[in-house]
């Protein structure tokens, strides 16, 4: 508000000092108050650019943040069965880029809808009352701009959606083709490719300046709207100097204001373009987010016994019988209410997750204090014999062996076992990579924690564990 | 701060009269824009001076004309630029293409550090930017700036000369402000950005054990730290920009101001007619808007050196010795012999052999496994024996004469590997196996399928238009393998080696696989066979084991 403020000042304090030197023949120095007020509203049209461009930008981090947050309450909410039916990689562009690309909705496309809402009636109102006919040709040229916009966009949108595609598939055939270059080596068909690659590319241009010259299309027509509606305004007004009708002050005025009243349209227009992504990505986060609010479906947990206390089960069955997502469903991490709670649960799920720090870090949690006696014991029975607790452990363990890996995350579940509140202890395929004596080790520490009150629950196809179970439970048998 | 290297500029140049067309273009759009303005202010001052429409005639078309023609050339502008710029692109990639296809496989680690392929991709995706983002936008605002300071200048000498500096100090205050919250958010926002995007894939990967172990809270609160640190940077980093903007703004005031000043003077005293004013004290508002619009041209032209610049190195790297490929004029149908020996290959830029000292002799019909622990070089020896490393000691030799003197297109028709992770290309099955033989029709490539256990299985889904997705998603790493073979089989390859087939398949399943591959082949008694693994068990499969150390 305050920038057409100081734009209409600027307008006519120019028009007001021309007019006076020109027509009047005043000096410069009698009006020289004038040119006063036109660096007055020049410094407050600056100080507006530049609170606008901080502030506009503040608010949308803060909506982000916001988001951000809700987002990733609501993927937790959801659980890992949720997560792993997507792709982690396509969640994570959408908790990053998909949120950023908010910024062009949010900075940019809202603040200059409300923006053009206020402004543009007020500039057509003073040009209005400064000179009925310039006001009369902005009303009728006016309402084009939307309309053509909408129009336009209506025609454009289809194309511009092909658009989209076509140019994402030629980079990804580029991709492609690097990405399979060795095996196109191999066949002896690199060479055929430079060929292949020219005559994408060239269909690509064609295809693409097709829709370009349809997209750029529109911002002729708008362009062309507003500028002819300037030179319209421009003529008449000059015609009706001729015959005195009107003053040049007010014929100036009214030109410097014109272009200003069209401008911000033009401007939602084009912010709305950028803005698409945006749109696009904050459907994407408000799924989710309300995904997550929607209550989820009681199913019940798979059939499996009430786990007793004291107990030893091993829980077996052909792969791809969907053992993996027994416990997290048990856990109410998956589609399902929760059966156990997940705070009286230790749970080592198959994949065996480290992360960058200590091996005891990767045990007890990272900066948390620890107890040294079960953090001792928990080493002992997970046999993690063949590791310092200093020793640094890559991300992903990448310093790690595998067998390595797997004893250090029974070692987490096994500290978290080691008190009261724990009552059961989930493993999922917990020696899979073991050699057979540790795996023994490993084996006995189960049935000891059994025998200390513990439920142990393990999913496992192999027989040390099997054999030694007080109950067998076999899952996707027909 | 910049690097102007001619070369970095020289890449992203379009070199075709329709990009000079659409700089053209460019030009005649600004100068419409100025004119429109200008004369527009001019017709209604000389209209408040005379009195009769005769002398406005000229003014009254050129309005009329500078108003279609800003509209017109805007138009034209964007059509040529892009169409150029898509031409310069169409005639990047396949250079750039032809200089990597040298580097695969052996020289892709040289690449560098996380270069990685959809890097190179969108590097030059981004050539573009030049003659669109930084060519056009500078070219149009200065030409016009200089442009108006001359008509200016001839009108009033002391209006022009302030025109004059206020325009250049648009150029030399506000551009690099803008410049600077480029460079901020280079070394600030991205660095912050990375690392939030490295915790919200650390937080979506291990959420199962973060939820199971309580450590969620700690983590959230982690992203939530960088996230309130990132909006901070960014606040910063709009600040300048906003200052930048602003900066322009207030300097457009200032040159109307001393145009108003000056020009109101000369009227006073004379040396100006007086409707010539509105043109002095409105022209700069015209002018302002062009260099604002070309503001943003100087982080498009950081993105694009530091693109070009990668683009550039990719292309004007040496193809070391190792991968130069020699080829000579013997052609090779078919092989009583292949050996090596005591081969050395040592991967470029590397201190150490990968293998050194290798022994082996391929015969028709013979079955060899190739052993070692994991580092080996077990799969070095696939990439000699295929052509795509050179050995630098040792001889490779194809019925006794060495290698380098047969058409390596024969002799890669002769011996054919099946990686460890075969390509998957997106797309149907069909197309996945015309790459091997594209004349091959619907019935042989089904045949082939059946041969290698697919069909059934593509027979329930679309057949040969059975789509595999990204990477081979929609099928498993069994079923990618036995497709390879098929591919293999295809080509009809005479020595055939099989790199590790058994390396993306369930442990319980790698048995049966391995069985099946070697019932396969069992039907051509002529094929030789190099069979890759670390796992010993297979030797009962084979006929000799070599190992190595």
């Amino acid at each position: 508000m305050l920038g057409s403020a100081a734009t209409i000042t600027i307008a006519w304090a120019a028009s007001f000092f021309i007019s006076q030197v020109f027509i009047e023949h005043a000096t410069v120095k009698s009006v020289s108050y004038s040119l006063g007020w036109l660096l007055a509203g020049g410094a407050a049209k600056a100080l507006t650019i530049w609170l606008q461009e901080v502030m506009a930008v503040r608010a949308s981090a803060a909506v982000k943040l916001e988001l951000r947050k809700k987002f990733f309450e609501a993927v937790n909410r959801l659980g890992p069965g949720w997560v792993a039916k997507r792709s982690v990689a396509e969640l994570n562009l959408l908790a990053t880029v998909g949120l950023d690309s908010l910024d062009s909705y949010f900075a940019k496309y809202l603040p200059q809808v409300v923006y053009t809402a206020l402004v543009t009636p007020a500039f057509v109102l003073i040009i209005w009352i400064s000179d009925f006919s310039s006001g009369l040709v902005l009303l009728l040229t006016l309402p084009l701009v939307p309309i053509f916009m909408i129009l336009i966009g209506w025609a454009t949108r289809t194309v511009q959606q092909k658009q989209l595609e076509a140019l994402t598939s030629l980079s990804r055939h580029f991709l492609e083709v690097l990405r399979g270059l060795t095996t196109l080596k191999i066949f002896d068909r690199a060479k055929s490719q430079t060929e292949i690659l020219t005559r994408v590319s060239e269909e690509h241009r064609v295809r693409t300046m097709k829709v370009l010259r349809l997209t750029f299309l529109s911002g002729f027509a708008l362009e062309l709207i507003s500028s002819l509606a300037v030179a319209l305004i421009a003529v008449s007004i000059g015609l009706r100097l001729l015959s005195g009708d009107i003053t040049l002050a007010v014929g100036l005025f009214v030109l410097l204001l014109a272009p200003d009243a069209f401008l911000p349209l033009r401007q939602v227009g084009a912010q709305f373009h950028a803005s698409a992504d945006g749109v696009a990505a904050s459907t994407g986060i408000l799924d989710v987010i309300d995904g997550a609010r929607a209550k989820r479906a009681a199913v019940a947990a798979p059939d499996l016994p009430n786990f007793e206390l004291g107990r030893f089960y091993a829980i077996t069955g052909p792969s791809g019988a969907g053992k993996s997502t027994i416990f997290s469903n048990l856990l109410g991490l998956g589609d399902t209410v929760p059966v156990l709670s997940l705070d009286e649960s230790a749970w080592m799920p198959q994949q065996n997750k480290l992360f960058a720090g200590t091996v005891v870090e990767n045990i007890v949690g990272f900066g948390v204090p620890f107890d040294a006696v079960k953090l001792d014991l928990a080493i002992r029975r997970a046999a993690l014999d063949d590791l310092d607790g200093l020793a640094l452990v890559g991300e992903n363990g990448s310093s790690v062996s595998g067998g390595q890996a797997q004893r250090i995350c029974a070692a987490r579940a096994f500290y978290r076992s080691l008190n009261e509140t724990t009552k059961f202890l989930l493993l999922d395929e917990p020696i899979s990579a073991l050699d057979d004596e540790r795996a023994r080790v490993l084996v006995e520490s189960l049935t000891l924690f059994a025998r200390e009150g513990k439920a142990v629950v393990a999913i496992s196809h192999q027989a040390a564990i099997i054999s030694v179970a007080d109950q067998v439970i076999e899952v996707g048998v027909v | 701060m910049f690097r102007f290297h001619r070369q970095n500029i020289r890449l992203g140049i379009p070199k075709n009269g329709l990009f000079k067309l659409g700089l053209l273009a460019s030009v005649l759009q600004g100068l419409s824009a100025v004119a429109l303005l200008g004369v527009s202010a001019w017709l209604i001052s000389r209209a408040a001076e005379v009195n009769s429409i005769v002398y406005l005639g000229i003014a009254i078309v050129g309005v009329r004309g500078f108003a279609v023609g800003r509209a017109t050339f805007r138009y034209l502008e964007r059509i040529l630029l892009h169409d150029s710029a898509f031409r310069m692109l169409a005639k990047r990639r396949p250079i750039l293409f032809e200089r990597l296809v040298a580097f695969f496989p052996g020289g892709i680690a040289q690449l560098g550090r996380g270069e990685t392929l959809s890097r190179v991709v969108s590097d030059v995706d981004e050539l573009q930017n030049l003659p669109l983002r930084v060519i056009a936008p500078l070219l149009q605002a200065i030409s016009i700036s200089l442009a108006s300071i001359v008509c200016v200048w001839l009108l009033l000498p002391s209006a022009g000369f302030y025109l004059c500096a206020a325009v250049l100090l648009g150029f030399l205050l506000a551009i690099p402000l803008s410049a600077r919250s480029s460079r901020q958010s280079d070394t600030l926002i991205s660095p912050l950005k990375a690392q939030l995007s490295d915790l919200s894939l650390n937080l979506i990967e291990n959420q199962d054990v973060y939820l199971a172990y309580g450590w969620m809270p700690q983590k959230m609160d982690e992203l939530r730290e960088i996230d309130i640190r990132l909006r901070a940077a960014v606040s910063k980093t709009n600040t300048s920009t906003g200052i930048g903007l602003a900066l322009l703004s207030l300097l457009a005031t200032l040159a109307m101001l001393s145009g108003a000043w000056f020009g109101g003077l000369a009227v006073e005293t004379g040396r100006l007619q007086g409707v010539w004013l509105a043109v002095l004290v409105l022209l700069p508002l015209a002018i302002f808007e062009l260099i604002q619009n070309a503001q943003p041209a100087v982080s498009a032209y950081r993105r694009y050196s530091s693109s070009s610049d990668r683009v550039r190195e990719l292309l004007e790297r040496e193809i070391p010795d190792s991968l130069k490929i020699t080829t000579g004029a013997l052609t090779v149908r078919n092989f009583e012999s292949i050996e090596l020996q005591s081969i050395g290959v040592r991967y470029p830029g590397a201190e150490v052999d990968a293998v050194s000292g290798v022994n082996l002799r391929i015969e028709p019909g013979k079955k060899l496994l190739l052993s070692g622990e994991s580092g080996s070089g077990k799969s070095t020896v696939a990439l000699v024996l295929s052509r795509l490393i050179n050995a630098h000691s040792g001889q490779y030799s194809i019925n006794g004469k060495p290698v380098e003197q047969f058409d390596s297109e024969t002799v890669n028709k002769l011996i054919g590997l099946v990686e460890q992770n075969p390509t998957v290309f997106i797309g149907d099955v069909r197309a996945n196996l015309l790459i091997a033989k594209p004349d091959a029709s619907d019935p042989e490539l089904m045949a082939i399928l059946s041969r290698v256990g697919l069909w059934k299985m593509f027979e329930s889904r679309e057949g040969l238009d059975t789509q595999l997705g990204d990477r081979g998603v929609l099928i498993s790493g069994g079923e990618a393998q036995r497709l390879a073979l098929a591919r293999a089989l295809l080509a009809n390859f005479q020595v055939l080696i099989l790199d590790e087939p058994t390396a993306n398949v369930d442990a319980t399943q790698a048995d049966r696989l391995m069985e099946d591959i070697f019932e396969i082949l069992r039907d051509d008694q002529s094929r030789a066979i190099l069979l890759i693994s670390h796992e010993g068990k297979y030797r009962s499969l084979v006929d000799l084991e070599i190992r190595l150390p």
